[in-house]
């Protein structure tokens, strides 16, 4: 188990198993996203480039997004990226219980910076059409899990 | 972090006058750009390591062919996340010796640099998870054992006295799996231990 400190809020999380649950899975679902000039997660919109304070909300937003937007609406015959990613979301939702934890304790204040990146980073999903942005935000899984990461 | 994109000839023109322009593209960006040490080259490799330095990027390159009045369509990579696929090298290893114990010192290996007078970057900094894969061969026992560490200093306790050990070391990350490249086999005898010459 890995300790994100994201501000005040520290939680743990299995970021080991992730990453490699999705390196089985990457190169199948890297090759469906054609669109090499768009990219959703954004070096200046990334955890690192928010201050601490708000990291924790910022992931909590992203997070959601990645459950209600992203899971729930790819589709694919592979079984067995279907069952990896189903591992993701649950540590996914895991983590995102875990955050709530730290909101209702106060210590995962939404302020503008982290809602404005937020913004951002829903604007360029959204500017894609539905699939193009569910296969581009999953292959963008990388970015995410390095974020947090370097939040250890 | 050195990389270097190397391809094939095309297919029924080996040993023809083929050359290649490449082109590399960063994820997220707008546009192909070029190398120009790359471009209507014969060879079939080109180091692309200067231009994909940055490893929290994510990278496409592409390579056209031409053979006479002929030019193919461009041949694509996937996309090439430095920081998760490139190859990590073995540290540096230091051994000192007692009688029965060897002293191991690791110096992580250095990113890739283009310009040599460029301040080092230790792999450390980069993957603060950077573990060492310890190998150690008794050559009189015929016996290998192997440790994991952390850290860079490693004490082998518990020697046999005047016994040659062989010791090599790799670094890896954990998580997805890396090539590995061992470092060079380095051997050395624990010392004599008087007390057993008195006997």
């Amino acid at each position: 188990l890995k300790t994100l400190h994201l501000g005040s809020c520290v939680i743990t999380t299995n970021l080991q198993e992730m990453r490699n649950g999705f390196s089985e899975i990457r190169d199948r679902v890297l090759a469906e996203d054609e669109i090499i000039d768009v990219r959703i997660l954004r070096k200046m919109v990334s955890l690192q480039d928010t201050e601490p304070a708000g990291q924790c909300c910022l992931l909590r937003h992203v997070l959601r997004l990645y459950l209600d937007k992203v899971f729930k609406n790819y589709q694919t015959p592979d079984h067995h990226i279907l069952r990896k990613l189903s591992s993701l979301a649950n540590s996914f939702l895991t983590i995102k219980k875990d955050l709530r934890l730290c909101h209702d304790r106060m210590t995962c204040p939404c302020w503008e910076e982290a809602m404005e990146k937020y913004s951002r980073i829903l604007s360029h999903f959204e500017e894609l059409k539905p699939r193009e942005a569910v296969v581009k935000a999953l292959g963008e899984l990388d970015i995410l899990l390095r974020w947090m990461e370097e939040a250890e | 972090m050195k990389n270097i994109l190397q391809w094939s000839p095309p297919e029924g023109l080996q040993g023809a006058e083929v050359t290649y322009t490449v082109r590399y593209f960063i994820y997220g960006q707008k546009k192909w750009l070029s190398k120009s040490e790359c471009r209507n080259i014969l060879r079939t490799y080109c180091n692309l390591s200067a231009e994909t330095s940055d490893y929290e990027h994510q990278y496409y390159a592409r390579v056209k062919a031409v053979w006479g009045t002929n030019c193919s369509k461009g041949a694509q990579t996937g996309r090439f996340y430095p920081f998760l696929e490139t190859r990590i090298g073995p540290p540096e290893v230091a051994l000192t010796t007692d009688k029965k114990s060897i002293s191991i010192v690791l110096t992580a290996p250095e990113k890739w640099k283009k310009d040599p007078e460029e301040s080092s970057i230790s792999m450390q900094q980069i993957y603060s998870n950077l573990k060492y894969h310890v190998s150690i061969y008794n050559a009189k026992a015929n016996k290998t054992w192997s440790q994991c560490v952390t850290n860079q200093m490693l004490v082998l306790s518990w020697l046999e006295p005047d016994t040659l050990y062989c010791v090599h070391v790799a670094s890896f990350v954990p998580g997805p799996p890396r090539l590995a490249q061992p470092s060079e086999k380095q051997c050395v005898s624990t010392l004599k231990d008087p007390a057993s010459a008195l006997k």
